[in-house]
């Protein structure tokens, strides 16, 4: 199984984003996208912020699960309290597990949102972050 | 007479996805006989706003055998013409299934104001008929037609006149005729249906034996039918379907014949729909799919619950009451449990049929011969989304959106809740999804763009722009291999055909004929869509925008680029690529650089030669002026404002002599001062950080305040590269402007003004989030911040003229010259201006010799005097003097005037310059500027001084009166024969000789030749008195000079100076010599006395020398002074040269025992009386009377002092030896006569002296200059 993530600013740009695979069921960790379908991943997720729009006001929780489908593929979307948007590309539904890793993946961007060197809506660089979401995609995912 | 490829854009056509699309008549409209695009277009319009008839308005055919569509069945029932300019042909398989896909009307458009001749259209109705022969009636109509109708050859043409022409026969009465025609003919067309042995299925083959086991029909008996009067049109549809007649009859089922009947409904059904009549369809159709639901024949089922649907939608929408049949409820247990529960509404309703439909369809694909077209499909579920669209604008079930939805009506903006319309809103997602999720594999291109965009249109409706932008995206995507296919194919057929001319691409030639005066339209205006969506299209040239996701972002410009490519649309292609550079140009790679540059620069002059106009972009770069900085050059002469009266300036400056709140001079100095109307040049630099070269057309500068004009420059940057270029600027008013950045004109981009870049461009966007998503896209323009420090400042002064040196008298501007020598030269100034004289001329010199004097005078450590020393040299030794007078000179526009400049050669020049400082005062104007600008031009010369003739040193001998005298016969005393011809040569008389003293003045000729020198003597009251010599080269020659004894100076003034009075100079000088004279110099008494005696000297000396002019050429021989300031007296050689301000004079008296030998010697008897008169004279000038003491000392000559002295038992005086001595008045003389005896014989010596007696009580001593000797014999 394949995911793709991003985290997209409040200006429809992308913070961070990150395609992996899972460990489960004899996977190895990296995502088996197509290369069509990769390419496609920032678009789907792109367009399902249009619903995530409709959806967060509906809904005080912060985990918004399932929002759209393209295809087989479901994106699942987590709205932190900035107006920051996780939105993970699946294939398989898992509202759970995906909540769990949406909220330690929530506590990560807060602590870096508190350096001092970063401010919102910045590209995030930091090689750590990009390392412990995977260690989060690999324990949950 | 093909379709015609017609702008649509002009025709506002009805929705062809709403939800009762399916009920509207088409009809193709086509032009005929000549008639002009406009025009036609025009005609379209027209028909197309009298789209929808009232059955009410239709007349019926009387004829009873063509009464079943008649319009009096239902008059308050609309029909709804869907007029196309084009054929459809690939859709002729859905036509069974999909009645409205078929063209029933064809109707051409004949401009009767363009025909000659009413014959022309003719053979228009056999044309049509033979281009179209599925359509029912074919119908030619003439627009601006005032022909009667018995004019026109049949019945098929129909005379529209002119609007303002007749109000009777409108557009609207000529299109319901029609209708009425068309009404009548559609009975034949449900017989051929009806009589048909098969109604087949899109998808069914006939090679299928599986469509043919369920479609067969085809047996001889059904021929016999009493439908069998079809005629042509039937058999003309069945053309492609005819039945293999191999089949047994055996499988022609029960089943299959049901399946053919419930068809057969259906398509009456679906007559009945166009025709208007909306109840009898609803019945129909309810017939139909109990028939078809029996036998399952899942499409045709599926296809009559959609045309319930549309029945119901149509009743409602008219508002006419009807029974929903209970076919279509839901079969919900709830509903039965409750006693008549209230019907579902109808929103409600139409998407569970619509999900049945689908799901008919889905099981449909079970059989592969009666599956469901993909489009059918697909457009089943955007006529659903279509519905639920206008129904969540227009707010609900309103009259509204039902309007909406069958006249295609626009909804106005209603607010709306945001709960109001959420679930709604959530449940149309849904539907796109799985109008998305359908594959379009097998759909060809122009329906794949249909369904697509009817997503879109929908996501856009809603407010979905992402989406949107998505769903146009994978539209493109579909569409670029699909254009690049058949541009394939089309060149194919091209290289297959050589006879035809391809000098030019045909595409292109449609596409400037199309697009040359719309840039901004069809595709353009999509792609502009989707980029703006994502944040990819930005307009400022400063703006960044930080909306948006990078990746995104190029990847959908890439995808546009391609798009533009492949159409070919150049503009688009050139505007894409410069979007693409702006936003991603650090991720593309070098090739992708070079090729992309490489297509820009081809699609650029392609447009260019199609006649595209201000299509460009703004360049990409922002940061393309890096700096822009003033060239320093010495052709050009800067100008400095100076106060024309100096007070002024002076006033300026304050009581203080350090003001540390004083403005600094900096500030004015950073400040570059330009002449007008002269030119400057600029350095631009430029980057180009492409990997390609940057071709700049046309670059100038630009800025505010005062007016200028800049010259415009073309310049290739190469790839990767800094450049510096150099514009030229010239100023054309006076006053302040500042240079802010430049105009560019990049190659392909549009012109654009650039600022500099600040040092600091640090472009940080807003911690702050006040928007969110799409909101935030127009205020997430971050613009380059703009700092003062990044224009440059300047002002301008008013003309100025421009002087040149045109020409100098001395070679290479060298000369050579001797110590001492003057010489003078000729410098021709031009004036380069043509227009501005100049004026206000002014010399300034400077040479090498200043600093090191300057520097010389600076040390504390010199005594006064040689600082008046050195003053002298550098104040008084000139070296240039300017022999003309400047005063008024005017120097008019071209002219010239010459300067003399005589120029003294002085130790220690090497090199001088001469500054002309020049300006231009208006001298008509009344008020006199108190500031002007004056500019310098200097001229640097080279000399070489040579030693000449130096003083060596020099004595001082006074003319002694010890030197032998001689008395000659006739008892005058004189001296020896040579001093008297020494005297005589230098013009002395011997009595007068006291007077004098003698300066032995030694003087060395340092030039290779020999060398005359002359030295005069000239004293005021005296004639003056040379002295010359010829000293041989290398030698050095002693000359004897008489000088004239100086009397009565005031040798106690205090050393002057030539510089101006400073502040603690003075202090400071004074405590330096008085440190001088702890060390064991002079005395500062002395040293001014030695001062002022030896300033008195240099004023009676002159000298001279010269070559000799036998020897060398006399043109060039030099000649100069000598620098007499060189001679260096002692306190000792002051004595010799000062005349006492009171003489003391010692003489004997004549008497018998006294013999006068020599001028001071006298031989006497002893024990004789003799007299000694002492004479006091005074010499001095000063008014007060001198009073003292005289003492005379008589000594015995030739002993040691101890014995000498002991004179007191030689000579006997009568009286005192001290005496006072009072009230000598000024050039008086006292005698006082002292008698005494000499007893003892020898030689005595007699000095006498004066001291004067001042209040102080320290007066000078004055001791007489001879002695007086007396030898007793």
């Amino acid at each position: 199984m394949s995911f793709y993530l991003a985290i997209i600013g409040s200006k429809d740009n992308a913070i961070y984003s990150l395609d992996f695979g899972t460990y489960r069921q004899g996977g190895d960790g990296t995502s088996k996208f197509s290369a069509d379908v990769r390419q496609l991943c920032p678009f789907i997720v792109h367009s399902s912020l249009d619903i995530i729009e409709e959806v967060q006001w509906t809904n005080s929780a912060m985990h918004l699960k399932v929002i759209d489908k393209f295809y087989n593929y479901l994106i699942s979307a987590y709205v932190t309290s900035g107006n920051i948007k996780f939105l993970l590309l699946h294939e398989t539904r898992a509202d759970e597990v995906i909540r769990q890793f949406f909220v330690d993946l929530y506590d990560l961007y807060v602590k870096t949102l508190m350096s001092p060197f970063y401010s919102v809506d910045q590209a995030i660089t930091s090689k750590v972050f990009d390392q412990r979401v995977k260690m989060l995609a690999k324990k949950y995912l | 007479m093909g379709p015609l490829p017609v702008p649509m854009q002009s025709i506002s056509s009805l929705d062809a996805l709403s939800y009762l699309a399916p009920s509207r008549i088409r009809a193709f409209v086509c032009p005929a006989g000549p008639i002009s695009r406009a025009r036609f277009v025009e005609f379209v319009a027209q028909l197309q706003s009298t789209a929808v008839i009232r059955l009410g308005d239709v007349t019926p055919d009387p004829r009873p055998e063509r009464v079943v569509f008649s319009p009096q069945g239902f008059p308050s029932g609309i029909l709804v013409y869907n007029f196309t300019t084009t054929i459809d042909q690939h859709h002729t398989f859905l036509e069974d299934l999909e009645l409205f896909r078929r063209t029933m009307a064809v109707f051409g458009l004949v401009d009767y104001k363009n025909l000659s001749d009413i014959s022309e259209i003719d053979g228009i109705i056999p044309q049509l008929q033979a281009q179209t022969p599925q359509a029912i009636i074919h119908k030619v109509i003439l627009f601006d037609c005032l022909l009667d109708a018995s004019e026109l050859p049949s019945s098929d043409y129909i005379c529209l006149p002119p609007r303002h022409a007749s109000r009777i026969t409108s557009v609207r009465t000529v299109i319901c005729d029609l209708t009425s025609a068309l009404l009548a003919e559609l009975p034949l067309l449900a017989q051929a249906y009806q009589t048909s042995d098969n109604i087949a299925s899109p998808l069914a083959r006939d090679d299928d034996y599986d469509s043919v086991m369920l479609t067969s029909s085809s047996s001889p008996h059904r021929s016999s039918s009493p439908y069998n009067s079809s005629g042509n049109l039937s058999s003309q549809y069945n053309r492609d379907k005819d039945k293999p007649l191999s089949y047994p009859l055996s499988h022609h089922t029960e089943r299959q014949r049901m399946r053919r009947k419930g068809r057969s409904m259906k398509m009456i059904a679906n007559m009945y729909l166009l025709a208007g009549r909306t109840t009898d369809a609803l019945k129909e159709y309810v017939e139909a799919l109990n028939v078809l639901k029996g036998v399952n024949d899942h499409l045709w089922h599926a296809a009559c619950l959609e045309g319930i649907g549309m029945c119901i939608i149509m009743l409602a929408f008219l508002e006419i009451p009807f029974n929903v049949p209970s076919v279509v409820l839901p079969p919900m247990p709830n509903f039965e449990k409750k006693d008549q529960p209230e019907p579902p509404h109808l929103l409600d309703l139409i998407p569970q049929m619509s999900n049945t439909v689908l799901s008919l369809y889905n099981r449909s694909q079970n059989f592969p011969g009666e599956s469901v077209p993909q489009l059918t499909y697909v457009e089943t579920i955007l006529r659903t989304v279509n519905l639920l669209t206008c129904t969540c604008l227009a707010g609900g079930w309103t009259s509204t959106a039902r309007a909406a939805i069958v006249l295609s009506k626009p909804i106005p903006y209603v607010p709306l809740k945001h709960s109001q319309v959420y679930a709604l809103k959530m449940g149309i997602l849904e539907w796109i999804s799985s109008a998305q999720a359908v594959r379009l594999d097998s759909v060809d291109a122009v329906d794949a763009s249909k369904i697509l965009t009817g997503i879109a249109a929908s996501c856009g409706k809603l407010g979905f722009y992402r989406k949107r932008g998505f769903v146009l995206r994978q539209l493109i995507t579909e569409l670029i291999p699909r254009i690049v296919q058949a541009r394939v194919i089309a060149s194919n057929i091209r290289a297959q055909t050589p006879e035809m001319n391809y000098e030019d691409d045909p595409v292109e030639l449609k596409d400037s004929g199309l697009k040359a005066d719309l840039p901004n339209s069809g595709i353009l205006l999509l792609l502009n869509d989707i980029c703006e969506i994502y944040g990819a299209a930005i307009q400022a040239t400063n703006d960044i925008s930080t909306f948006g996701w990078h990746e995104i972002k190029t990847s959908i410009l890439k995808m546009c680029i391609e798009l533009c490519k492949v159409l070919p649309d150049h503009v688009g292609t050139v505007r894409y690529i410069a979007l693409l550079f702006r936003t991603a140009s650090a991720d593309l790679s070098i090739d992708e650089q070079l090729s992309l540059n490489r297509t820009m620069r081809n699609a650029y002059s392609r447009a260019l030669s199609l006649g595209f106009q201000d299509f460009e972009e703004q360049y990409w770069d922002p940061y393309l002026v890096r700096d822009i900085g003033i060239v320093d050059s010495s052709l050009w002469a800067v100008p400095i404002m100076v106060d024309v009266d100096k007070k002024a300036n002076d006033d300026g400056r304050g009581p203080f002599i350090y003001n540390p709140f004083a403005k600094k001079d900096t500030e004015d100095q950073k400040r570059h001062l330009f002449v007008q109307d002269e030119p400057v040049e600029f350095r631009v630099i430029l980057q180009n950080p492409f990997a390609y070269e940057l071709d700049i057309k046309s670059m100038a500068l630009v800025g505010e305040g005062a007016s200028f004009s800049s010259d415009v420059v073309s310049v290739l940057v190469p790839p990767r590269k800094i450049q510096s270029i150099s514009i030229y600027l010239t100023p054309t008013s006076a006053g302040e402007f500042s240079i802010t950045g430049c105009v560019v004109q990049v190659y392909g981009c549009k012109e654009a003004t650039l600022s500099i870049t600040p040092k600091h461009a640090n472009v940080a966007p807003s911690i702050r989030a006040k928007r969110y998503g799409l909101d935030a896209r127009t205020k997430s323009q971050v613009s380059i911040p703009y700092s003062e420090d990044t224009k440059i400042t300047v002002n301008v002064a008013p003309p100025l003229p421009i002087l040149r040196v045109n020409r100098i008298s001395l070679p290479q501007n060298s000369l050579m010259l001797l110590e001492g020598e003057r010489k003078s030269f000729f410098v021709a100034l031009g004036n380069v201006s043509d227009q501005i004289s100049a004026t206000s001329l002014k010399v300034e010199f400077t040479d090498s010799t200043t600093t090191s004097l300057t520097t010389a005078l600076q040390q504390n450590s010199r005594s006064e005097a040689d600082r008046y020393e050195i003053e002298i040299f550098l104040k008084q030794r000139e070296v240039f003097k300017c022999i003309n007078e400047l005063e008024g000179v005017e120097i008019i526009p071209n002219g010239e005037i010459q300067l003399e400049i005589e120029v003294l050669g002085k130790r220690g020049l090497t090199a001088g310059s001469i500054n002309i400082s020049y300006s231009h005062i208006d001298r008509d104007s009344e008020t006199e500027p108190s500031k002007m600008y004056v500019r310098t031009l200097s001229v640097d010369l080279n000399f070489t001084v040579n030693a000449s003739v130096e003083v060596a040193g020099c004595d001082f001998v006074p003319f002694s009166f010890n030197m032998p005298m001689i008395t000659t016969d006739d008892g005058e005393i004189t001296t020896t024969p040579l001093l008297v011809k020494f005297l005589d040569s230098i013009g002395l008389p011997f009595n007068k000789m006291d007077d004098y003293c003698l300066m032995l003045l030694d003087l060395r000729n340092s030039w290779p030749k020999p060398l005359k020198v002359e030295v005069t003597t000239a004293v005021p009251k005296d004639a003056s008195q040379v002295v010359s010599g010829f000293i041989q080269s290398g030698h050095v020659t002693r000359l004897l000079i008489p000088v004239k004894r100086i009397c009565d100076i005031d040798s106690n003034a205090p050393i002057p100076s030539l510089m101006p009075p400073k502040q603690f100079t003075r202090q400071s000088v004074v405590s330096t010599s008085e440190l001088l004279t702890k060390n064991g110099a002079w005395s500062s008494e002395v040293e001014r006395a030695v001062f002022w005696y030896r300033e008195e000297l240099l004023k009676s000396l002159q000298g001279s020398w010269c070559e000799d002019r036998q020897d060398s050429n006399i043109i060039s021989a030099h000649s100069g002074s000598i620098e007499l300031r060189a001679l260096r007296i002692t306190p000792q050689m002051v004595d010799i040269i000062r005349v006492e301000d009171i003489i003391v004079d010692i003489s004997i008296a004549a008497s018998e025992g006294a013999r006068k030998i020599g001028l001071k010697n006298w031989v006497v008897e002893p024990d004789t009386f003799l007299t000694l008169v002492t004479t006091i004279s005074s010499n001095s000038s000063k008014t007060i009377d001198t009073s003292g003491i005289l003492r005379l000392q008589p000594t015995i000559r030739n002993l040691s002092p101890a014995l000498s002295l002991d004179v007191s038992r030689r000579i006997i005086f009568n009286g005192i030896l001290q005496q006072p001595v009072a009230g000598l008045s000024a050039t008086a003389k006292k005698i006082i006569e002292t008698t005494f005896i000499v007893l003892s014989r020898g030689e005595y010596e007699f000095v006498a002296s004066f001291e004067e007696l001042s209040e102080a009580g320290f007066g000078k001593r004055f001791i007489g200059r001879e002695k007086l000797v007396i030898t007793c014999i």
